[in-house]
């Protein structure tokens, strides 16, 4: 993909289109249909930003849920990418909200002393699990404190596999633009965790 | 552990591995219940907004189109535009007034242009116009407002005066604006004063009279323009009014007391007979009239041709206190002022004895009046001759060291022709006459005046000089 190329022209499958008229007509009695389509991404995305055990995962969802609808009501959704990549940058977008929101209550640090206490309770392999974990957990807590546009577009490309082009639809901005920002997240999150490793081996 | 940015795609597919934990077939339902109904609410919410939107937008439709309704209806049923309006009238009791034609009772109303008031037998009436002169039109009176009929030459108000007694106080009307009392023989034009006018009798008999009692008004009656003072009166049948003239004269004027009145100027009339000999005024500085020149009174009547007056006559009619009447001069010759001009008869004989002169100007004793007024008759048409004899004789004393006289002249030059090519030359050396007499507030009058009429005048800087307080000139 060549920056500033135009991106390829989306694919709406018919189902999906008409069930973002009938939103955008004011239909009501949606949200069973709607569930039952972009569930799976959604529930995913929420996974793998926020991770396995997030206490507010089920809350995390439905929130995506309402903002994606909200978004789609509001026309702000052009069609310009599928459904389901929509709903996974919603999703993403609320998560990585979340994270911000609980790094600013210290609860990723918290989650990391549960995992601390986890360790002290099992054997070798548990704690070579927990320091992964703890690794990932890290990583988590660095892409809240980033600048949102950056964390938003490195999980939409590195995490959940978007294209470029997607990713400019998605956030809005020019495929140069996302690119630079793919570029300066990757390099933003690597002198955050350098200078964490730094720390934690210091201390 | 220093990682590199080629890591970090791979650390965040870790992020991404696995898959989320599988929920129970009653959890998973539960969820899905749970947030197809979160869903669904959000939607009625949306839904609602949405709702409320169209009527926020339907209310400001209505508005708009209300507004543009009650715009129209407003244009359509508004009262008369202010700009029609040329007075306002309030009564003690009902008048009539006529208005395109129909006429109604009203004590109180606003007038448009070409309204007519007549006021009955027994109610006063005080139309304040729009220039903010007070009219008070006195019982039995008609008075229509028209705008003024000569666009061209200044823009102002006609008082058409039909039956009755209008008085007038105008305050300054600006430069080129004028309100003028138009009777059906006469046109009495004013620029700041307070006067009356009235009309008596009907056709034939119909008489106009004026009475200033503060500045100065213009008459225009039978093709000649005078100007009365503050303090002279004026008719247009001297004959009823008693004042001077001989039966047929057409125009005379009293003074009455003012301080102001007073010299002469009688530069020509065309009169070509006694009997159609007209009379005409014309108020100067009385300075001028104590000056000892002869060559005032060029009236032409019976033939005799241009008449002189002698300094001695002159200053004899001031010193008395009379007003001459060119126009009852010239009809009555110097020798019948005093047995065919009632107001002739009251006068000193001695005035026209003393004049020793063939056509010399008539004069018309006032009791109690320390100075007179002169008189002066135009010729018909043109005042450019006019114009530049007077300039000319003002500029004449000048160089002959006589400052007051040449700003007696000059003043009359400005009243009567304001708008003369010349006057600017008339202001500068009126106020430089002013200077040379020592008189410096009057000069700085004068000098503020010019700099208002012609702020990049010829003589402006020698003006902002006079107005320089003492001590700052270089």
């Amino acid at each position: 993909l060549v920056p500033g190329q135009k991106p390829p022209a989306p694919t709406l499958r018919a189902e999906d289109e008409a069930l973002i008229d009938a939103i955008q007509r004011g239909d009501r009695r949606l949200g069973d249909q709607l569930y039952g389509r972009l569930i799976r991404v959604v529930d995913a995305t929420v996974f793998r930003i926020a991770g396995r055990q997030d206490p507010e995962h089920d809350d995390l969802v439905q929130t995506a849920f309402e903002q994606i609808v909200i978004t789609i009501a509001e026309k702000k959704y052009a069609k310009a990418c599928s459904l389901t990549s929509w709903a996974a940058a919603v999703t993403c977008n609320v998560t990585l909200h979340a994270l911000r929101r609980r790094t600013a209550h210290r609860k990723v640090f918290d989650r990391n002393a549960e995992i601390e206490a986890a360790v002290s309770l099992g054997g070798l392999d548990v704690e070579r699990t927990v320091a992964a974990r703890r690794e990932l957990e890290r990583v988590r807590g660095h892409l809240s404190r980033m600048t949102p546009e950056r964390a938003e577009t490195l999980l939409l490309h590195d995490m959940l596999g978007k294209e470029l082009s997607e990713i400019a639809v998605l956030t809005g901005v020019s495929v140069a633009a996302a690119q630079s920002r793919l570029v300066r997240g990757r390099h933003e999150l690597v002198e955050r965790m350098n200078g964490d490793g730094t720390d934690a081996e210091d201390a | 552990m220093t990682r590199s940015e080629h890591e970090v795609p791979e650390l965040l597919e870790q992020l991404s591995e696995g898959t989320p934990l599988e929920l129970d077939a009653f959890d998973e339902n539960e969820r899905r219940q749970r947030i197809a109904r979160a869903v669904d609410e959000r939607l009625d919410r949306l839904a609602a907004a949405r709702a409320r939107k169209r009527r926020r937008v339907f209310a400001a439709g209505l508005a708009a189109a209300f507004t543009a309704g009650a715009a129209a209806a407003y244009v359509v049923l508004r009262p008369p535009a202010t700009e029609n309006v040329v007075a306002t009238v309030t009564s003690d009791r009902p008048i009539e007034v006529r208005h395109h034609g129909a006429a109604q009772s009203t004590a109180s109303t606003r007038l448009e242009v070409s309204d007519e008031i007549h006021t009955p037998n027994d109610a006063t009436t005080t139309a304040i116009l729009t220039n903010g002169a007070s009219v008070e039109v006195d019982p039995d009176s008609t008075v229509r407002f028209d705008a003024h009929v000569d666009p061209a030459e200044y823009d102002g108000q006609d008082l058409r005066l039909t039956q009755g007694t209008v008085s007038l106080r105008v305050p300054k009307l600006g430069p080129h604006r004028t309100l003028s009392v138009v009777t059906p023989d006469a046109r009495v034009t004013v620029r700041g004063t307070r006067f009356s006018v009235s009309v008596f009798g009907a056709d034939a008999q119909r008489e106009t009279r004026v009475h200033v009692t503060q500045g100065s008004v213009w008459v225009d009656h039978a093709g000649k323009e005078d100007v009365l003072s503050a303090g002279q009166s004026w008719s247009s049948r001297p004959e009823l009014a008693g004042v001077t003239g001989t039966t047929t004269a057409t125009g005379s004027v009293t003074a009455t007391g003012s301080a102001n009145a007073g010299a002469t100027d009688a530069t020509g009339s065309a009169a070509t007979g006694a009997t159609t000999a007209t009379g005409s005024v014309n108020a100067t500085d009385t300075t001028s009239a104590t000056g000892g020149e002869g060559e005032r009174g060029a009236v032409a009547a019976n033939g005799v041709g241009h008449d002189r007056q002698s300094a001695a006559h002159r200053n004899h009619v001031v010193a008395r206190g009379r007003t001459m009447l060119p126009g009852d001069a010239v009809a009555a010759g110097s020798a019948a002022v005093d047995s065919t001009a009632p107001g002739a008869r009251r006068a000193s004989s001695g005035v026209a004895a003393s004049s020793g002169v063939t056509a010399s100007s008539a004069t018309v004793a006032v009791e109690g009046a320390p100075a007179a007024s002169a008189t002066h008759a135009d010729e018909a048409g043109s005042t450019l001759t006019a114009e530049n004899e007077l300039y000319r004789r003002a500029v004449s004393s000048v160089r002959g060291s006589d400052d007051s006289r040449a700003v007696g002249l000059l003043d009359t030059f400005l009243v009567r022709f304001p708008r003369s090519p010349l006057a600017q030359n008339a202001e500068v050396e009126r106020l430089r006459a002013l200077e040379r007499l020592g008189r410096h507030d009057a000069a700085v009058h004068a000098a503020q005046q010019y700099l208002s009429a012609y702020p990049r005048g010829f003589a402006s800087e020698e003006a902002r000089r006079l107005l320089a307080p003492a001590g700052t000139e270089r």
